[in-house]
């Protein structure tokens, strides 16, 4: 049997990438568990991805220690088809900590509910309006 | 000159956001109702007179109230594109709150009311919801025949510009 901990690094390494980038967009580190960086590295991080290209700059104003989290994030790249959570954190003056995590399985369950919660919703709603409709007339 | 500006699609569930990001980034329209449970982002570029403008569109997850969206959702926002569904009215009954909301949490964004799916109703329908709405709406669209829908960025393009 393997020690706790590297169970849990085993299980959790699989569902999340961690990704270390300069204030300027330079990728100094990621462990590559989600897609590889290889071809990437050559172009800053925030043009990776569209929601980090649009709030970049924010993003740069982070205070230490300072995380913020995007729930919920679907299909960020060509190459991350699913739902994540994105979590920056300024871990330094210049260095900017990004935890990608792949909730997929579990936001495509909330999403099945959400869909047919939603279309009851709207169905009775435009119900609503015909009954009201009909009454006024 | 080029600039990027961040801009978000909100509103009640149902009410088209999605539909009108697709039609507006990719020119597509899809009948069926897909539930949005986060957000997708994607870009488009603009000219508006001399400057090119990277339209980076947030397509967020409705919500029967703007205090329910999370709040890093708004963050480095300029343009706020807050859209209702013209045959729902309880997708506008509380526009007035939501709005009011949306102005204390990002008060230099520029917003846009937008009543979506004219092509369901008529004229005289559209001209009694918009009469009879808490604020002013700024457009009326159609995600599924592109009506306006091209206007609609071109304007909140040239007031973020």
């Amino acid at each position: 049997m393997m020690d706790i901990e590297t169970y849990k690094l085993q299980y959790l390494s699989k569902h999340a990438q961690f990704i270390v980038f300069d204030i300027n967009g330079l990728l100094l580190q990621s462990c590559d568990s989600l897609f590889p960086t290889q071809n990437l590295k050559q172009d800053p991080v925030y043009t990776w991805f569209k929601l980090l290209e649009s709030i970049f700059e924010a993003i740069k104003t982070l205070e230490p220690d300072q995380e913020i989290i995007f729930p919920r994030v679907e299909e960020p790249a060509d190459y991350l088809s699913g739902n994540y959570d994105f979590t920056f954190i300024r871990i330094s003056q210049k260095e900017i900590l990004l935890i990608i995590y792949d909730h997929t399985k579990l936001y495509n369950r909330l999403r099945n509910f959400q869909q047919k919660c939603n279309q009851v919703n709207v169905e009775n709603q435009h119900l609503q309006w015909e009954l009201a409709s009909l009454k006024n007339k | 000159m080029e600039l990027n500006k961040k801009i978000i699609l909100t509103g009640s569930f149902g009410v088209g956001k999605t539909s009108l990001f697709s039609r507006f980034i990719y020119s597509e329209f899809d009948e069926k109702y897909l539930t949005t449970i986060g957000v997708k982002v994607d870009k488009k570029t603009v000219n508006i007179d001399d400057t090119i403008l990277n339209i980076m569109l947030w397509d967020i997850a409705g919500e029967v109230a703007q205090d329910k969206v999370p709040l890093s959702y708004f963050l480095g926002t300029s343009g706020i594109i807050y859209v209702f569904d013209l045959t729902r009215p309880m997708t506008y009954n509380n526009i007035a709150t939501d709005i009011e909301y949306l102005k204390n949490i990002l008060p230099e964004a520029v917003i846009k009311v937008i009543g979506n799916k004219k092509d369901l109703v008529t004229d005289t329908h559209i001209e009694t919801v918009i009469s009879n709405l808490s604020v002013e709406c700024d457009m009326t669209t159609s995600a599924k025949t592109g009506e306006n829908v091209e206007q609609l960025f071109k304007d909140i393009g040239e007031s973020l510009v």
